[in-house]
């Protein structure tokens, strides 16, 4: 496995898994991954590739739109508490305020496919989905990665050839990795 | 942001001292305006600066030229409308914000025209704030 940090020109292979956190990056326009994080998904869509989703990456990102909507509304300190608790609280001013941005994500991936990418969600059968299940545990273990960054990697192994990620805990996970097949590009600012 | 017009006759007294001075010295009478906060539109404030200096200088005072430019806000300059594609036109402030230091032009040339606008149309579409990780607001609570 091999783990990069994302540069312009940096070549990426298709099929490609994409996280939550680099959809969420560029959406939000002052993040500090923001000009990376569109031009890397610019040039990652001007290859046509195959673009690889699954429902944690739709749930994660849905999840950071309500945190951000959060801390808009009641202006935190920079990664303050946000957890089920306070959502619970907040849930009905967050979709009044901002319901519209709660659809941004979906809505991306929409337009993709309408414009021709392809967009696939996975694990797509049974027997993928029970494999997925088999394996995450065993990363959670072997690379000590929380079940759904575990399940996120077990996914872009078993699908992917590239694994974009905004998470750099990745990278101790390729320095452990003797699998050669899938490559971790890293939206760095 | 208040958006009353000003005229010699309807003109209000200013609603906290900062907002507005009104001075005179002989027969010249000096305007100085500025905005409340700095979230207020410039556009605003250049409107009520203009609808309070063409009162005043109406009455027959003279401005002098110094004070009123130290009040002038910045010019519009991100009013002017881009064409990012077809169907997707943003001001030119918000295109500095969402595509600034972005390679367009090049991206432009690489993609077909459907894949193009649906990139540009869906990047950047919540300010959010610069402080946030990204890595961290993605994790769902146990």
């Amino acid at each position: 496995m091999n783990y990069t940090d994302w540069q312009a020109g940096t070549a990426v292979a298709s099929p490609v898994y994409v996280d939550a956190n680099v959809l969420v990056a560029i959406t939000v326009t002052k993040h500090r991954l923001y000009t990376n994080g569109v031009q890397l998904v610019g040039e990652l869509l001007a290859s046509q590739p195959r673009i690889l989703i699954s429902l944690m990456t739709v749930q994660e990102s849905l999840w950071a739109l309500a945190r951000l909507s959060y801390y808009d509304l009641a202006p935190q300190r920079p990664g303050a508490l946000f957890n089920r608790s306070i959502y619970d609280r907040w849930c009905g001013r967050i979709f009044a305020s901002h319901g519209p941005r709660m659809a941004a994500i979906s809505s991306m991936l929409h337009s993709w496919s309408q414009a021709g990418i392809t967009v696939e969600v996975v694990p797509k059968t049974e027997e993928d989905f029970l494999s997925l299940c088999n394996v995450t545990p065993r990363y959670m273990r072997d690379y000590k990665l929380t079940p759904n960054d575990a399940a996120h990697l077990a996914i872009a192994c078993a699908h992917a050839r590239t694994f974009v990620t905004a998470d750099s805990d990745f990278e101790q996970v390729a320095r452990q990795s003797t699998s050669e097949n899938l490559v971790i590009v890293h939206l760095a600012p | 942001m208040s958006t009353d017009t000003f005229t010699a006759n309807t003109m209000r007294p200013p609603l906290h001292p900062d907002d507005s001075l009104v001075g005179q010295q002989g027969p010249d009478v000096s305007v100085l305006v500025r905005p409340r906060s700095e979230t207020a539109s410039p556009d605003v404030w250049q409107l009520f600066s203009d609808q309070l200096i063409q009162s005043v200088q109406g009455l027959g005072f003279r401005q002098p030229d110094v004070l009123i430019k130290e009040s002038q806000p910045p010019p519009p300059s991100g009013r002017t409308p881009v064409v990012i594609a077809p169907g997707i036109m943003v001001r030119a402030e918000e295109y500095e914000e969402r595509y600034g230091g972005i390679d367009l032009d090049g991206l432009k040339r690489r993609m077909t025209p459907a894949v193009f606008n649906a990139f540009v149309r869906h990047v950047g579409v919540i300010p959010g704030r610069p402080d946030l990780d990204v890595s961290r607001i993605v994790e769902i609570p146990e």
